[in-house]
């Protein structure tokens, strides 16, 4: 009985937050993350990829003195003016110097920080697992407005022409005005949406846990179609011309005319594994990167893979970069992998 | 892989899921509900592993008796055996209902842990686990705070801890049969002490769904021990004291009597304290050897 309980004690320990934060190219370096809880700024026109900075800093804390543990990061850095804002799973958001890696500022929400943040007229947003979507001074931090949705905000906000999309896991999308955080319109969906919402010719694209990637009108929030596949829709949909590409957790990735939701292929491409990392284009390949590590590339038009899979054997749940014909696809557990549109595929070796 | 999950533990985590949905997203009462239907479900298998080991306790000093009456431990053994086939007793019937219930158990931590990790990868991974039904899905992100914890992380209060060390020392109490063996007394007393203790440290480390887990399955055990044991016939005082603070004389008596009739039976002779039905048996076979010798 012993043995049996140890067993299970072994088998039931803590999940422990691992985090999935893509890469992010800022001039001729990539900030990325490197290891669990982990940012690095990485010089990348020196092939020996050298670590210029490290996150968290070793002579910094908190400014309550306690000290600084992402614990994992989620949150795709995004650079503005010079400044690298992300939030941590620690439930902090930080602004740091792209060039020296120390905090500017930092903010703590009310709960870990899962998507990534969007910034725009001196104003960043984020979301937070509090249930709040925060915007603040992109300069200083203080707080400008926040708006609480009924659970955890995961996904990234999206901006456009002074509103702010923000999906909920409470099940709806709310159209914000950016300026004040008040609501505009909200779209109630049947499951979480998890999925960061993308926006074309007025139509928001956003994916959920009900199984469905849905288009709705972003002037009034209105459901103009729904597309249902196997298992949910995580990632962030990828929009080339009229079609929208989404993979889901039922491991397939899905093109659907953007004007019905009518799909484009005869059948969707299995890769085997939940997909969770966003599609892709590289020159005209779509990039295609399951959770089990394996990445294909794919004709757009058909759906048939062009070459791959190639097998990583590592965990891949976040969303690779495009830099002309280069991918920079994070690894969970800190490894860079570099991908062409030919599918060669390299381990970016760091050096201190 | 494949057969476990699919047999055990995606049904077990469905099932809690639609707990949870009935209880409002309350995930604790869920986890308390899904305990109560187990042990509702297991309950024939447990109330016949209470029973055997009270059928071993009750036999146990005419154990002794053989035991100090054969020095040859394969005749001892011998003996030993004859006694519980004859009294209708299967040594390890107090094992296999245990054993039994050991994948529910592992399943159901492999559940727990699915379903309360929290963390975005888990729910990631839950998705790969829920059947494809819209009143499943719509539970997801489940809301993990109850009452005072997390249920994906461990207690940190200790209230938990306390919690289970208490509930699993009562059951721990009342489950282990009485011995007159010095030995088995020593070992008995460890285990005592020791399970509760290891118990309240899992406690510290694992999801506190869990916690919740083993401290209402041991009070349903308590409450099933009662029920079988009859209330009255229990020394709660006895129960709850540690075994040095009891009374000289109760401590190596059991903490549940057994019925005054059992103990009447434990201390006669070895074929007057037979069940009922082995007794007509051996009548049976005692009435057709004399009746062979008088037809002889």
């Amino acid at each position: 009985m012993l043995a049996t309980l140890f067993l299970a004690t072994a088998c039931a320990r803590i999940a422990r937050p691992e985090g999935w934060a893509g890469p992010t190219l800022a001039d001729d370096r990539l900030v990325a993350s490197i290891g669990r809880g982990e940012l690095a700024a990485i010089d990348i026109e020196d092939s020996s990829g050298s670590v210029i900075w490290r996150f968290p800093p070793k002579d910094q804390k908190h400014p309550d003195g306690s000290e600084i543990e992402p614990l994992a990061i989620y949150s795709t850095p995004l650079v503005a003016d010079d400044t690298v804002y992300f939030g941590a799973y620690d439930g902090w958001f930080y602004a740091l110097d792209l060039a020296t890696g120390d905090i500017s500022w930092e903010r703590e929400t009310g709960g870990p920080i899962v998507g990534s943040a969007a910034v725009e007229d001196g104003v960043v947003y984020v979301g937070s697992d509090d249930g709040k979507l925060y915007a603040l001074d992109a300069e200083t931090g203080d707080l400008q407005w926040q708006f609480k949705s009924g659970d955890s905000i995961w996904a990234t906000p999206l901006l456009a022409d002074g509103v702010v999309y923000a999906a909920s896991m409470d099940k709806k999308a709310y159209a914000l005005d950016a300026a004040s955080g008040e609501e505009i319109w909200h779209f109630k969906a049947d499951g979480g949406l998890p999925s960061t919402p993308v926006l074309v010719d007025g139509t928001l694209l956003v994916g959920g846990l009900d199984r469905r990637l849905r288009a709705l009108d972003v002037a009034s929030g209105e459901q103009k179609w729904a597309f249902k596949a196997d298992n949910w829709f995580w990632t962030r949909p990828l929009v080339l011309e009229d079609t929208v590409y989404a993979g889901s957790l039922d491991g397939k990735v899905y093109a659907l005319d953007v004007k019905d939701g009518t799909p484009k292929w005869e059948e969707p491409f299995d890769t085997g594994e939940p997909v969770r990392a966003a599609p892709l284009l590289l020159d005209d390949v779509l990039l295609i990167a399951n959770r089990k590590g394996n990445i294909s590339g794919l004709d757009p038009e058909d759906g048939q893979a062009v070459w791959g899979p190639i097998e990583l054997d590592k965990t891949i749940l976040s969303d690779p970069l495009g830099q002309e014909a280069t991918a920079y696809i994070s690894a969970q557990g800190g490894d860079l992998f570099i991908v062409d549109k030919d599918g060669k595929t390299a381990l970016l070796e760091l050096t201190e | 892989m494949f057969l476990w999950n699919l047999v055990f533990v995606n049904p077990i985590t469905n099932a809690l899921i639609v707990l949870n949905n009935l209880v409002m997203g309350n995930f604790g009462v869920a986890i308390i509900l899904f305990t109560l239907v187990m042990r509702l479900i297991t309950m024939p298998l447990t109330m016949r592993q209470i029973r055997s080991s009270r059928a071993l306790s009750a036999l146990q000093p005419r154990v002794q008796e053989l035991q100090k009456k054969y020095k040859d431990p394969k005749r001892r053994q011998e003996e030993t055996m004859k006694l519980y086939r004859e009294a209708g007793v299967n040594p390890l019937g107090c094992l296999l209902p245990m054993l039994v219930q050991f994948p529910i158990w592992i399943s159901l931590y492999q559940a727990l842990r699915i379903t309360v990790g929290g963390t975005p990868e888990s729910v990631v991974g839950l998705s790969q686990r829920l059947y494809p039904w819209s009143y499943i899905e719509q539970a997801v992100p489940l809301e993990n705070n109850f009452l005072w914890m997390d249920l994906g992380e461990p207690d940190t209060t200790w209230i938990l801890a306390l919690i289970v060390f208490a509930s699993t020392y009562v059951q721990q109490r009342l489950a282990t049969p009485p011995t007159t063996d010095p030995r088995t007394q020593s070992t008995n007393q460890m285990m005592l002490w020791m399970m509760p203790l290891m118990f309240a440290f899992f406690t510290l480390q694992v999801p506190s769904g869990l916690g919740v887990y083993w401290a209402m399955s041991n009070i349903v055990g308590v409450i099933m021990y009662s029920f079988v044991y009859g209330p009255r016939q229990i020394n709660w005082r006895t129960v709850i004291l540690p075994p040095s603070a009891a009374p000289a004389g109760q401590q190596a008596s059991r903490r549940a009597q057994p019925p005054p009739e059992e103990k009447e039976r434990a201390e006669q002779p070895i074929e007057d304290a037979l069940p009922t039905e082995s007794k007509r048996k051996k009548r049976s076979r005692h009435g057709r050897s004399r009746g062979k010798r008088k037809n002889r």
